[in-house]
């Protein structure tokens, strides 16, 4: 081995090695930092399972538990060293004793031992189960503030009035509090009769913890409630098995995150790999006279091999140490919606993980350039432009390893076989797609006849050969439409579901609404609102086949296997319309003697489902056979109310129902009103839609900023690829300038065929980037959002006028040097 | 106008290498007639090219002055040294130095185009052809022999009709038969277009055809 010849190489191509270098950091950085912060969530939120669900066994269901399963637990409390608590968790209003004030409100009834694990802190410092005692509220710092309050104070819920004691410093059952809307009231148990909150139909989700004090019992225990358990209905799960609504919001997350990181990971390798050819390539002169003087393939190769080892070495720390950084300071990227015990920082697994990471893809990146240098033959010396050597057989193979080991990698990754092929596929379909396009633009810009001078010279010079247009514009253009699809769906979303909420529309919800309350209500409000029943159900079978909840639930995506609110109404609403079927029951009841149903098109692209299925419906135990009469689709925005399911009135009336009504009430009424109709009748919950909208909005926000932050990598590979190959042609285009000013050429013309020559490249490349993001968001707002599409062109001009920025700027820094410069010194270079 | 073509006086050139200071040419005063065809002759690393290159504002001197016609080109900036380039001089390399990403005809014509010479493509198709290349304005500078890419070359150093070639070596890359075809070129070129000549060789065929030799020695001018 020779340090001064391996000195000397690397500082010859010391610019094309620094851009390797940070090619091989960006490819770590973000998937180093996700991967360390999901280890960091997992423990945060799953430390101690038990202490995020509270107890070994957790029963839950939305109703009241069957007779059978009841008693078994009853059985199970009176056992020694069974420790039992039940918790009722449902949404209502909370209202000032004077009546004045009122809040939509999270409420928690529990029972005496609650939390069976983990804790409930308060600021008093208090014990929790000794201050929570009937009769008394222990509320989130929110609720005070919002309703002014201060503890002593009363609070009403429903019928009763409650003192509050105390408030929540922090709860280990709920890590992060975004997810509920409306501040937490924990309450005995014991108040709950009192209340009467607690009614036919309303929701409830009914909690039982069980702490079994010998282990080896759990799964004794669980197995023999789960036979006693409506399947589809009521839920056993264990602290270890219980899926969490914070968990699943991390996973999806995550992986959202993952598939980001990833695809910047290819992208830098990429970025990797043609910096390293233009490193490689002006030696290739130097390789076949050293070739011609002695040295073998497999000299040059070993020292080749060591010099990337040791730029890949230095990358990887740089990557691993900034993803680590990175992830340290994620406190401030997702601010409210970190679990409040995360504890952020590295760890020798993740670094591990990275320098793991790290070898693989290097490996798979650099070993094409690598494996040319070997292949570089003597006679290239006598050549004038040195072909790059062929790749030959061993080469495929190798890199069809390399393919594989890549694939399980992003697999691994991923932790999801299926999703990784496609993301592979849908990576490789999008390069090839924008690499077919580019082709296609190059071909018509060859054959264009061009009038002006400069602009010619520039499309020349772009068609250079060994010039990376090719490269540089698919990578560019590659990373820019993810981040324009990005951007282009989260506008959509956010412009369907919170910009479009129509000004007439209603904007303050009103649920259950119990049956003999209705002509009270109309009264009250004193408008002609119409309103809704509800029945609540579940999706049992579509033609005979189980609808599986664990399938279900596993889907990123709303669950045919959640309960659903049936309707029962004749006609159609005003922003529905009929696309299958020629009126809402057609004649099946005629026909099959079934129940008609009428679907919303949304759930009928759920479960693939087409008129005449026969849907097997859970009306709260009892079995209803219906069958598809016709399909709806909506108009409006989503946030107007709507029901997949719509019965004709004479199978549902007689079906436990509340009611649910939907207003339109002037802006600076909706509290007032809400007042009014909760103290009238504390059973019924409010809902001010637009403050909920705003909520919506600002945990929206923040996803997108996060989610922006990860996709701004990937622009990050594509510029370094720029760099790179701006780097690489600098020779040649100083020799075309130099050519130019001899010729006669002046400043403004050189000045201006570089310019064109950027700004075509920057053109091609984002107008690419656009085309393919627009195409796909339409695609994928259209099929898999459904919702209506709109192009927001503005954001496509931004993109383009920065990218041509960028591009032009970083084009014309590289070149200008040449400018003032006499030209034999070039010329000299070039004999 | 005055028969002094060019003109130079105490021209010096000299590099830093580091702190050494390599004098390449020293106090070069000489005078080129209008329609002179002077033959820049010296043995390898003699300053022929530097010389060359002084002359005709391709490189600046360390001192001394530069005159062409009646116009001093010393302390010119590159852009006002552009037109003198374009349209006053011609240069052919020994290295061709073609844009390699143009083909023969686009080269002959580039120079003429950036002057909007509508009728550049017709000159330059003419040059082709008085130069044998009729039917090879399609290829580019990589499919031509090196006498071909000569031949090309000197076309376009001709397309604005300049009054100054200058011509650095311009066989020291041909072999012998090639040398002869580029030197009875020149000399034809002279004779037909009255342009002033000025060509750095050590090729004894083609210093014998010019009507003065300027000989340097390790930078000076020989006397004698
Ligand atoms: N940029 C430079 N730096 C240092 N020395 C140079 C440079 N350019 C030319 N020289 C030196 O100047 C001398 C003359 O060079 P040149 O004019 O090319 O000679 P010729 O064309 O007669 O062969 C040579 O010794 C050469 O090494
Ligand atoms: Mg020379």
């Amino acid at each position: 081995m020779n340090i001064r010849f391996l000195i000397r190489e690397i500082l010859h191509g010391k610019s094309q090695a620094v851009v390797f270098i940070l090619c091989v950091a960006l490819s770590l950085v973000s998937i180093v930092a996700i991967n360390s912060f999901r280890g960091d969530v997992q423990h945060s939120i799953a430390s101690d399972a038990r202490d995020l669900h509270g107890g070994d066994v957790i029963v839950h269901s939305r109703y009241e538990f069957s007779p059978a399963l009841q008693q078994e637990i009853s059985r199970l409390a009176e056992q020694p060293g069974i420790q039992v608590a039940r918790t009722w968790e449902f949404y209502s209003v909370a209202r000032r004793a004077d009546g004045r004030d009122s809040l939509f409100s999270n409420i928690k009834a529990v029972e005496a031992g609650y939390p069976l694990y983990g804790t409930v802190d308060l600021l008093s410092d208090r014990d929790f189960s000794a201050v929570l005692q009937p009769g008394k509220a222990i509320v989130a710092p929110e609720l005070l503030d919002r309703l002014g309050l201060v503890p002593g104070d009363t609070l009403l819920l429903g019928e009763s009035s409650v003192d509050i004691v105390d408030t929540i410093r922090r709860e280990s059952l709920r890590p992060v509090d975004f997810f509920t809307f409306g501040p937490r009231i924990l309450v005995s148990a014991a108040d709950l009769a009192r209340m009467n909150l607690v009614q036919q139909g309303s929701r409830v989700q009914y909690e039982t913890l069980l702490k079994i004090a010998d282990s080896s019992q759990i799964e004794k225990i669980t197995s023999q409630l789960q036979a006693l358990a409506i399947p589809g209905q009521e839920r056993i799960a264990t602290s270890t098995t219980a899926s969490s609504r914070v968990k699943r919001f991390f996973d999806n997350l995550l992986f959202f995150l993952s598939l980001i990181s990833v695809f910047t990971l290819l992208l830098a390798g990429i970025g990797m790999q043609s910096s390293l050819a233009a490193f490689l390539r002006p030696r290739e002169k130097s390789f076949a006279i050293l070739r011609s003087l002695g040295a073998t393939g497999s000299f040059l190769l070993c020292h080749y091999l060591v010099i990337v080892f040791l730029l890949s070495a230095i990358g990887c720390t740089i990557g691993i140490l900034s993803g680590l950084l990175l992830e340290k300071n994620f406190s401030t990227l997702f601010g409210g919606l970190l679990p409040d015990n995360i504890v952020l920082g590295g760890s020798l697994a993740d670094v591990l993980e990275g320098v793991g990471l790290g070898l693989v893809v290097v490996s798979f990146f650099t070993f094409l350039p690598l494996s040319r240098i070997q292949n570089v033959k003597p006679a290239a010396v006598f050549r004038k432009e040195i072909e790059s050597g062929r790749t030959n057989r061993s080469a495929y193979v190798l890199t069809g390893c390399g393919i594989i080991l890549l694939t399980g990698l992003v697999v691994q990754q991923l932790d999801d076989l299926r999703i990784g092929l496609y993301f592979l596929g849908g990576v490789l379909a999008l390069i090839t797609i924008i690499s077919v396009l580019i082709s296609i633009l190059l071909r018509l810009l060859s054959r264009l006849r061009i009038a002006s001078l400069p602009l010619r010279q520039a499309v020349r010079s772009l068609l250079r050969p060994g010039n990376a247009t090719r490269t540089i514009v698919v990578t560019l253009a590659s990373a820019l439409s993810v981040l324009l699809t990005i951007y282009l769906i989260e506008y959509n979303l956010h412009a369907t579901y919170i910009a479009s909420y129509p000004e007439d529309a209603p904007n303050l919800f009103c649920l259950d609404i119990q049956k003999n309350q209705q002509q009270d209500f109309l009264k009250l409000v004193g408008k002609d609102v119409e309103l809704f029943p509800v029945i609540r159900a579940r999706l049992a079978s579509i033609n005979g086949e189980k609808v599986r909840r664990t399938a279900e639930r596993k889907k990123r995506g709303d669950s045919l296997a959640r309960e659903f609110n049936l309707t029962y109404r004749q006609q159609l609403l005003s922003d529905e319309v009929l696309i299958k079927g020629d009126s809402l029951f057609g004649r099946v009841s005629e026909q099959s003697g079934l129940i008609p149903v009428s679907i919303l098109d949304t759930v009928a692209d759920m479960g693939d489902m087409k008129l005449g299925d026969v849907l097997m419906f859970n009306v709260q135990g009892v079995p209803m056979k219906a069958e598809v009469s016709s399909i709806r689709s909506r108009t409006k925005s989503m946030l107007y109310p709507f029901f997949y399911f719509v019965f004709p009135e004479e199978n549902l009336r007689a079906a436990p129902q509340t009611f649910f009504g939907a207003l339109k009430v002037q802006k600076s009424e909706i509290a007032q009103l809400e007042n009014t109709i909760v103290n009238r009748f504390p059973n019924i919950s409010t809902i001010n839609v637009g403050e909920t909208a705003a909520e919506l909005e600002k945990i929206l926000q923040k996803l997108s900023a996060i989610i922006n932050f990860f996709a701004s990598f990937s622009i990050l590979a594509g510029a370094l690829i720029l760099v790179s190959s701006v780097l690489a042609t600098r020779m040649s285009r100083i020799k075309e300038a130099v050519y130019y000013k001899v010729l006669g050429a002046n400043t403004r013309f050189v000045l201006r065929v570089f310019f064109l020559e950027n700004f075509i490249l920057a053109l091609l490349s984002s107008g690419c980037a656009i085309l393919v993001a627009q195409a796909g968001s339409w695609a994928l707002c259209l099929f898999l959002f459904n919702i209506e599409y709109d192009p927001s062109w503005q954001m496509s001009c931004i993109m383009l006028i920065l990218t041509v920025c960028l591009v032009v700027t970083l084009g014309l820094l590289s070149s200008v040097s040449v400018l003032r410069q006499k030209p034999i010194g070039f010329l000299r270079e070039q004999s | 106008m005055s028969s002094t073509h060019i003109q130079t006086e105490n021209l010096s050139r000299y590099y830093y290498l580091g702190d050494q200071k390599i004098m390449v040419l020293r106090d070069i005063s000489l005078k080129i007639n209008r329609g002179e065809f002077v033959v820049i002759a010296g043995s390898s690393g003699s300053g022929k090219t530097t010389l060359l290159s002084l002359l005709s504002g391709l490189d600046r001197p360390s001192s001394g002055r530069i005159i062409m016609g009646d116009r001093d080109i010393t302390d010119l900036t590159e852009d006002q040294l552009a037109p003198v380039r374009n349209t006053l001089t011609g240069f052919v390399f020994q290295a061709f130095h073609l844009i390699p990403s143009l083909n023969a005809i686009e080269n002959i014509m580039f120079p003429a185009e950036l002057r909007k010479d509508p009728k550049a493509r017709e000159k330059a198709q003419s040059l082709l052809d008085q130069v044998g290349l009729r039917d090879r304005g399609k290829n580019f500078p990589e499919q031509l022999s090196g006498g071909e890419q000569q031949r090309v070359a000197i076309c376009r150093a001709l397309i604005n009709d300049p009054e100054i070639i200058f011509a650095d070596e311009p066989t020291g890359n041909l072999d012998s038969e090639n040398s002869e075809g580029i030197i009875q070129l020149l000399v034809d070129l002279h004779k037909e277009r009255n342009v002033t000549l000025v060509i750095a060789t050590h090729s004894q065929a083609l210093a014998s055809r010019a009507g003065r030799i300027i000989h340097l020695y390790d930078g000076r001018i020989e006397k004698g």
